[in-house]
C-alpha cells in the first residue's frame, strides 16, 4: 500500500494531514505513533473510506493493490471490507451488538464473507478462538458480549476479524482501553496470527511500547506531519527528529 | 420458539377459514329473511339477524376474505413503500434524505379522506383504489421510522465494526430495523381493518351489500342500544384478530432480536 501526497482538510481548510509519503511492503506491520491531535485516526480513516463529512482530502493518493482508494465509491468500498479490509477498533466491548450472543455473531460475520455453512462456520470460530488462546470455546460462543473482560473481548474481535483472512488490517488503538496484562496479551495474538495469515497491519497507536512490541517499522506523525519513518531499531535508537526524542524520553518503560 | 409456531398456526388456520369460508357458511350472507330482522341469537342461527334479517354468522364467515386481505394488502403497500424510502433517506443522507422528507411532510400536511377521496375520483370507486390512496399517504409513516432507526443503529459503533467486517446495508437494514418494523406491521393490522372499516362507511372502501368486517360495524352502529349483537360478534373477530396479531409481532421481535 501506498499514500503520496496526501493532504486532508477540515472545513476551516486547517491542513490536518499534510503532505502524508508513506509505503507500507506487503506483510509487514506498521505502527503510527503520535500524541492525541496528530492525525493518526484520520489517516486511519482515509485509509478505510470513512472520513467524517467535514474533512476533505485536497490533493494526494492512496494506492492499495490496484485500487486508487480516495477515488472509489462506496459499492467498491463494501466489497472491499472483510475480505479485504478490516479494523479493529479501540473499544472492544461496543463493537459487538449487546443484544446478540457471540456465537451467533461470530457465525454470520463468516458466513457472510466466505460463503460456508453454519456447522464449517462454528469449526472455523472455534479454531479461530484457540489461536486468540481463548480455549473455552463453547462458553465464549454461547455468551452475550457483556459476559466477557474487555481483554476477552478484544481477542474475540481479533479472532472474528482474522477469520475473514483480511490482506490489509488496520487497528486503531487495539489495546488503549486494556489493562497491562490483556495488553500484552492482545498483543501476541496480533503478532501470532499476521505472522500466520502474512497480512499487512497497520496498528495505530499513542504508546511506543505497543509500537515497539509489536512493529516492524514505525511511523511518527506531529501535527499532520510525518516526521520520521524507519524500522523499528532506527527510530526507537537513533531518533532523528526532536519530537520522536521528547515521545521517547517521556515513556517511562520500553 | 414453540410460541411462535403456535402463532403461526392460528393466523394460517385463520386465513385458510376465510378462504374456505364460502363452503362452511351454513347460509347465504345476502339473503334478506324480514322475519329476522335484529333477530337475538338462537340455536339455528347462531349469531342472530342484522338490521336486513341477515345471518351475521354467514356474513362473519365470508366477510372475513374481504376484510383479511384487504387489511394485508394495504399494511404490505405501505409499508414496503414506506421502508424503501425511509432506508433510502436514512443510509443516502444528503439531498434524498431532505427530499423523501419534504414529500412525507407534504403528503402529512393533507387531511388524509380529502386525499382520498380526490385519487378515488380520479381512478374510480373501489377497495383497491382506496388501498392505493391510502398507501399513497401511509407509507411516510413508516418511512419515518425506518430512517430514524437507519441513523440510531448507524451512530452505533458495533454497526461500524459490522461494516468493516463486510456487512452490506441490506443486511443491516435486515437484522437491526426489520425486527422493530415487523412488529409495528404487526401492531398497525388492527388499526387498519378500523381505518378501512371508516372508508367503507364512506362508500370508499368494500361497497354494500358484500359483508365485511368494518362495513358490518359502521352498518349496525345505530342499533347498538336495541340489538348490540349486531356489533359484539363483528367486534369480537376484529379484537380477536389485531390481538393475535399484536401477539405474532412481539412474540417474533423477542425471537428476531434476544436470542
Amino acid at each position: 500500500m501506498r499514500i503520496e501526497a496526501l493532504t486532508v482538510v477540515d472545513d476551516n481548510k486547517n491542513k490536518i494531514l499534510d503532505n502524508i509519503n508513506l509505503d507500507v511492503q506487503e506483510g509487514s506491520i506498521v505502527a503510527i505513533v503520535g500524541e492525541s491531535g496528530s492525525g493518526k485516526t484520520t489517516l486511519a480513516n482515509v485509509i478505510l473510506g470513512t472520513l467524517p463529512s467535514m474533512l476533505k482530502i485536497e490533493s494526494g493518493t492512496i494506492v492499495y493493490k490496484n485500487h486508487y482508494l480516495e477515488d472509489l465509491d462506496n459499492k467498491v468500498y463494501e466489497k472491499l471490507y472483510g475480505s479485504e479490509l478490516t479494523a479493529i477498533f479501540q473499544n472492544p466491548s461496543s463493537c459487538l451488538n449487546p443484544i446478540i450472543k457471540i456465537g451467533k455473531q461470530f457465525v454470520e460475520t463468516i458466513s457472510s464473507n466466505i460463503y460456508v455453512d453454519k456447522t464449517n462456520a462454528i469449526s472455523i470460530a472455534k479454531k479461530m478462538l484457540k489461536k486468540t488462546n481463548l480455549h473455552n470455546t463453547e462458553k465464549i460462543l454461547d455468551s452475550y458480549p457483556f459476559e466477557l473482560s474487555r481483554g476477552m473481548l478484544q481477542r474475540v474481535n481479533i479472532a472474528i476479524m482474522f477469520a475473514l483472512n483480511p490482506t490489509l488490517v488496520i487497528a486503531d488503538e487495539p489495546t488503549s482501553s486494556l489493562d497491562v496484562l490483556s495488553q500484552k496479551q492482545v498483543l501476541d495474538e496480533m503478532l501470532h496470527l499476521s505472522s500466520e495469515s502474512k497480512n499487512t497491519m497497520i496498528i495505530i497507536t499513542h504508546s511506543l511500547s505497543v509500537a515497539s512490541y509489536i512493529a516492524d517499522s514505525i511511523v511518527v506523525l506531529c501535527k499532520g506531519n510525518i516526521v520520521e519513518y524507519g524500522a523499528k531499531n532506527q527510530v526507537l535508537n537513533s531518533p532523528q527528529h526532536g519530537y520522536t526524542q521528547e515521545l521517547l524520553s517521556s515513556a517511562m518503560y520500553l | 420458539m414453540k410460541k411462535l409456531y403456535i402463532l403461526i398456526s392460528i393466523s394460517i388456520f385463520l386465513i385458510l377459514l376465510s378462504i374456505v369460508a364460502p363452503y362452511l357458511a351454513p347460509n347465504d350472507p345476502l339473503e334478506i329473511d324480514f322475519s329476522r330482522i335484529l333477530a337475538p341469537p338462537d340455536e339455528i342461527y347462531w349469531l342472530g339477524g342484522d338490521h336486513l334479517g341477515r345471518y351475521i354468522f354467514s356474513r362473519l364467515l365470508h366477510g372475513a376474505r374481504a376484510t383479511l386481505a384487504t387489511a394485508f394488502l394495504m399494511i404490505a403497500g405501505m409499508s414496503i413503500l414506506g421502508i424503501i424510502m425511509g432506508a433510502v433517506a436514512g443510509f443516502r443522507g444528503g439531498a434524498s434524505d431532505t427530499l423523501i422528507m419534504r414529500i412525507g411532510d407534504m403528503l402529512l400536511a393533507f387531511p388524509e379522506i380529502v386525499f382520498v377521496i380526490v385519487v378515488v375520483g380520479m381512478l374510480g370507486v373501489g377497495i383497491f383504489n382506496t388501498i392505493i390512496a391510502l398507501s399513497l399517504i401511509w407509507w411516510v409513516k413508516y418511512s419515518r421510522i425506518t430512517r430514524v432507526l437507519v441513523k440510531k443503529e448507524l451512530s452505533n459503533n458495533y454497526i461500524h465494526a459490522a461494516r468493516m467486517s463486510g456487512a452490506s446495508d441490506t443486511r443491516i437494514l435486515i437484522r437491526y430495523i426489520m425486527p422493530v418494523l415487523i412488529v409495528q406491521v404487526c401492531l398497525n393490522i388492527g388499526t387498519i381493518i378500523i381505518a378501512l372499516a371508516g372508508f367503507s362507511f364512506l362508500g370508499l372502501g368494500v361497497q354494500p351489500p358484500a359483508p365485511e368486517w368494518g362495513n358490518m360495524l359502521s352498518e349496525s352502529r345505530i342499533y347498538i342500544q336495541t340489538a348490540p349483537h349486531l356489533m359484539i360478534y363483528p367486534g369480537l373477530a376484529i379484537f380477536l384478530v389485531v390481538v393475535l396479531f399484536n401477539y405474532f409481532g412481539e412474540t417474533l421481535r423477542d425471537m428476531l432480536t434476544a436470542k
